[in-house]
């Protein structure tokens, strides 16, 4: 096996050698049945803008603001580019006709062991799945490149279809809290879901059984 | 109202003053308000939390947090109850100091979201420098549940020595429940406690 990839070291140039550290900081394009998901860019700057400029979505995330400008889309993206918010900022496009619908992303916690994924849908794509297809896809991502042990999620308690979605990807719910929201301008109360690795890893195997 | 004022006249020489305001490197702990019952509220009523406190009832709902509240935010009683956030105003946790029998007593708590990241011992290093600063020379006595080591950890870390054993009475589990007391003397407290 080592003897397999220093010869195939040889024929490559540095950029192409795989390089299996790399693969647990890159966020690469994930691809679902119906989605393709990948680091958002430039053009996506007017879908997100108008996507993003519903008070129905800010008020059930942390950082959103509202109402969501032009310019508050593309300093996101600036933002995303350069890293600052978080590692893994990835734009959910439908894989059809490349239409961009919502964000999602996965946050790495001070603890070191443990992640939050956060996602947000345009309201036109609420209620087909999507977000569920975008979660699971980022929980097999994380549990498959990164070495952590457990991944959070928060949803507030008014926000039912959101606690589907991490109810349906294997969330296991642990207590409540409650957090500032920047569109509500105050406290709100968030419930709190954590999957771990052994959840995911029997989940995983119980799914392929028969 | 007046008993209690005349009590808090016999203890005017030994009152570490207002509840101040502390910034640490990522914690920003300030004092309560009765704004913060709902917070209190959703953390306290976690029996992972809870069951490692001695006073704290389970479930725990919003008219406790009120009543502790009306206590601590009143000025009548000596001793602090700093709010611990994480520099948005959102109450996640508390460190206190009581006066019981004549000693100081620390006691603190986290909403379990938060726990496993330093910030209790930071909260609890950066609230003990700013007590002794305005108490210099007394005693802290704390104590931790015979099963919380990683609350004891907390305390060794910033100076506390093991005192003695013994068991009181958890009104969450509804049990006594074996309890490792501890002493923070004049001159043990290590305000450098680096945090890992």
């Amino acid at each position: 096996m080592f003897s397999e990839l220093l010869r195939e070291d040889q024929s490559r140039s540095p950029e192409q050698r795989p390089r299996p550290e790399r693969s647990r900081t890159d966020c690469p394009i994930l691809l679902t049945q119906r989605l393709v998901l990948r680091a958002p860019h430039e053009d996506d700057i007017d879908a997100l803008a108008h996507l993003a400029n519903n008070a129905n979505i800010a008020t059930m995330v942390a950082r959103m603001p509202h109402p969501y400008t032009i310019a508050d889309a593309a300093d996101f993206v600036r933002r995303t580019k350069a890293g600052a918010i978080g590692k893994c900022v990835y734009a959910i496009t439908k894989a059809d006709n490349g239409a961009f619908i919502g964000c999602c992303g996965v946050e790495p916690q001070e603890d070191g062991r443990t992640v939050e994924l956060g996602y947000w849908l345009g309201e036109p794509y609420w209620n087909q799945g999507y977000a569920t297809e975008a979660a699971q896809s980022l929980t097999d991502m994380v549990f498959r490149t990164r070495d952590v042990d457990q991944i959070d999620a928060r949803c507030r308690v008014m926000n039912i279809p959101s606690r589907r979605v991490i109810q349906k990807c294997g969330f296991q719910f642990q207590a409540t809290g409650m957090v500032q929201s920047l569109a509500v301008g105050g406290m709100v109360s968030v419930e709190w879901y954590r999957l771990d690795r052994r959840t995911w890893v029997s989940l995983k195997s119980w799914g392929n059984i028969g | 109202m007046s008993a209690l004022r005349h009590e808090r006249e016999d203890h005017a020489v030994a009152n570490p003053g207002s509840v101040p305001a502390i910034a640490t490197a990522r914690l920003r702990l300030r004092p309560h308000r009765l704004a913060d019952a709902p917070a209190i509220a959703e953390s306290l009523n976690d029996f992972r939390v809870s069951r490692m406190l001695a006073r704290v009832s389970a479930p725990f709902d919003r008219q406790d947090a009120e009543e502790w509240l009306a206590g601590v935010t009143s000025g009548l009683v000596p001793g602090w109850a700093l709010a611990i956030t994480t520099g948005d105003d959102v109450h996640i946790g508390a460190v206190t100091f009581e006066e019981r029998a004549g000693g100081w007593h620390l006691g603190y708590w986290l909403n379990r979201f938060y726990w496993a990241r330093g910030y209790m011992g930071e909260a609890v290093q950066a609230a003990t420098a700013r007590f002794l600063m305005r108490m210099p020379g007394v005693e802290v006595q704390s104590g931790v549940f015979a099963d919380n080591p990683a609350s004891l950890k907390v305390q060794e870390r910033i100076g506390f020595r093991i005192t003695g054993l013994s068991e009181i009475y958890s009104v969450a589990r509804g049990a006594m429940v074996p309890h490792v007391e501890t002493l923070l003397s004049p001159g043990d407290f290590r305000p450098a406690a680096s945090r890992r």
